[in-house]
C-alpha cells in the first residue's frame, strides 16, 4: 500500500504520547503519599488506562484513514481507466466499482499482520478500561449504596455452576445405581 | 441516461420504504416440532416426520451457540429441516436458548459430554438405536467432531457443515484476527461475550460488502410497479425474505 498524507498525523500524535509519557505521564505514575493513597493510586491508573486505550484508538484512527485515502486513490485509478476504454460509467457501474473497490483495499489491509496487531491491542486496552471503570463503580458507588456487585452476583453464579454440576453427576450415578439392580 | 436511472432506484426505494412503514408478517423456524428434552437452557427438539416410516437412524442437528437453531428453518418453502422430512429422516435439534451470566461457567466438556450427550442418550432412548447420525454446523459442528471422537460407539455418521476444525491456519480473517486477540481477557471481562462485540468482529471481515452493499442489494431488488398487486406480492416476499436472516 502506498504512503499516504496520514502518516503525519500518525507521528505528531506519536509525538504526543512521547511528550505524555515523559512528563504528565510520569506525574500519574508516582506513587501516591498520605492517609488516601490506596484510593489515590487506583484513580491514578485510570488515567494510564485511558491514555493506552486513547493511544490505541488513535492508531487505529490513523491505519483506517490511510486505507480510505488508498481506496480512494485507487478508484480514482480505475475510474481514468474506465473512462478510457467505456466513457459511459453509469451510477451503478461506479457504484459497483466503489463497492469493490474499497472492499479489496480493506480486505487487503485485514488481512495483515499489523491490523491483527492493532485490533488486539485496542481490544486489550477497552477491556482493560472497561473494567477500570466497573471496579470504581462497585467501590465508589455501589458498595457503599448496599447494592450488589457484578463481582458478587459472579461469585453466585460461580456457586449455583458448582451446585448444579454435582447434582447432575449425582442424579447420574443414582441413574446408574439404579440400572445395575 | 443517468438521470432516468436515478428515477428508477429512487421510486425502488420508496417502494420498500412503503413495505417497511406497513412490515409484512413473516415467521421463521415454521416446521411443526416436539419438546422432547430439556436441561438448563437446552432444548432437545423432535420436527414432526413427514412420512409415515422414516430412515431408521435419526439425525440430531447440533447448531452454533452463537446464532439460532432455526436458521436451517427459516423460510417454509426453502428449509433444509423439510427437505430432510421430506427426505425420509427423523430429525432432532438442539436449541441451546439464550445464554445469561449463569452460564459463563460452563466449559466445552459441559457441552460436549454434557448436553449433546444427554441429547443423544434421549434420541437413542427414543428410537432403540445404539448409534445415531450427528450433523454439526458451524460452531455446533465442532462440538460434533469433539463428540464423534470421544463417544465413537453412540455416532453412526458425522456431517460437519461450515465447520472450524484446524484453528492453526492463517486462511480466514478470523484466523489471522484470533490469534492477536486477548481471548482471556475478554471473557473475563464480559462473562458472556456479548452477540454485538461477535457480530462486529464478522461484520469487519467485509464491511463495505456486509454495511451497506447488502442494504443497497435489498433495495435494488425491488420492482418498480404502480397498481400491479403480484409485483407488490413480490416486492413483499423480497423483503420478507431478508427480514428473516
Amino acid at each position: 500500500m502506498e504512503k499516504s498524507s496520514f502518516e503525519s498525523t500518525q507521528e505528531f500524535f506519536d509525538l504526543w504520547l512521547k511528550t505524555y509519557e515523559a512528563t504528565t505521564g510520569r506525574i500519574v505514575e508516582m506513587p501516591a503519599l498520605g492517609p488516601a493513597r490506596e484510593k489515590s493510586e487506583k484513580l491514578m491508573k485510570g488515567f494510564s488506562t485511558s491514555v493506552n486505550l486513547y493511544a490505541a484508538w488513535m492508531d487505529s484512527t490513523a491505519n483506517f484513514q490511510s486505507v480510505f485515502l488508498e481506496a480512494m486513490r485507487r478508484l480514482r485509478e480505475k475510474m481514468a481507466a474506465g473512462k478510457e476504454g467505456e466513457p459511459n460509467l453509469d451510477n451503478k457501474d461506479l457504484y459497483k466499482l466503489g463497492i469493490e473497490t474499497y472492499s479489496e483495499t480493506f480486505k487487503e489491509f485485514m488481512k495483515s499482520g499489523h491490523f491483527a496487531s492493532d485490533m488486539g491491542k485496542l481490544n486489550s486496552h477497552l477491556m482493560d478500561f472497561q473494567k477500570y471503570n466497573r471496579e470504581m463503580l462497585e467501590e465508589n458507588y455501589l458498595k457503599p449504596m448496599n447494592l450488589p456487585t457484578k463481582t458478587e452476583i459472579d461469585e453466585i453464579n460461580k456457586e449455583l455452576y458448582s451446585l448444579k454440576k454435582t447434582v447432575k453427576e449425582l442424579t447420574t450415578q443414582i441413574k446408574t445405581q439404579e440400572e445395575k439392580k | 441516461m443517468n438521470g432516468l436511472i436515478l428515477i428508477e432506484d429512487f421510486e425502488k426505494f420508496k417502494h420498500g420504504m412503503e413495505i417497511f412503514l406497513m412490515p409484512p408478517d413473516f415467521s421463521v423456524g415454521t416446521t411443526p416440532s416436539d419438546i422432547i428434552y430439556t436441561e438448563d437452557k437446552m432444548t432437545l427438539l423432535h420436527y414432526i416426520p413427514t412420512v409415515e416410516k422414516p430412515h431408521p437412524v435419526p439425525i440430531l442437528i447440533v447448531y452454533a451457540l452463537v446464532n439460532r437453531y432455526y436458521i436451517l428453518d427459516l423460510q417454509p418453502d426453502k428449509s433444509v429441516i423439510k427437505k430432510l422430512l421430506d427426505e425420509g429422516f427423523d430429525v432432532y435439534i438442539i436449541d441451546w436458548g439464550y445464554p445469561s451470566g449463569s452460564d459463563r461457567y460452563l466449559t466445552l466438556d459441559d457441552y460436549v459430554n454434557g448436553y449433546i450427550n444427554n441429547a443423544v442418550d434421549k434420541i437413542k432412548e427414543r428410537s432403540g438405536l445404539d448409534k445415531i447420525t450427528l450433523l454439526g454446523v458451524c460452531q455446533g459442528g465442532t462440538f460434533s467432531v469433539m463428540y464423534a471422537a470421544q463417544h465413537p460407539e453412540k455416532v453412526e455418521n458425522l456431517v460437519t457443515l461450515v465447520a472450524p476444525v484446524n484453528f492453526d491456519s492463517d486462511t480466514g480473517l478470523l484466523h489471522i484476527w484470533a490469534k492477536s486477540l486477548d481471548v482471556d481477557k475478554i471473557v473475563d471481562y464480559y462473562g458472556i461475550v456479548p452477540g454485538d462485540f461477535l457480530n462486529g468482529g464478522f461484520l469487519l471481515t467485509d464491511p463495505f460488502r456486509l454495511m451497506i452493499d447488502k442494504y443497497v442489494g435489498l433495495f435494488d431488488r425491488i420492482e418498480s410497479c404502480q397498481d400491479d398487486t403480484e409485483c407488490q406480492l413480490r416486492n413483499e416476499e423480497t423483503i420478507k425474505n431478508f427480514l428473516r436472516i
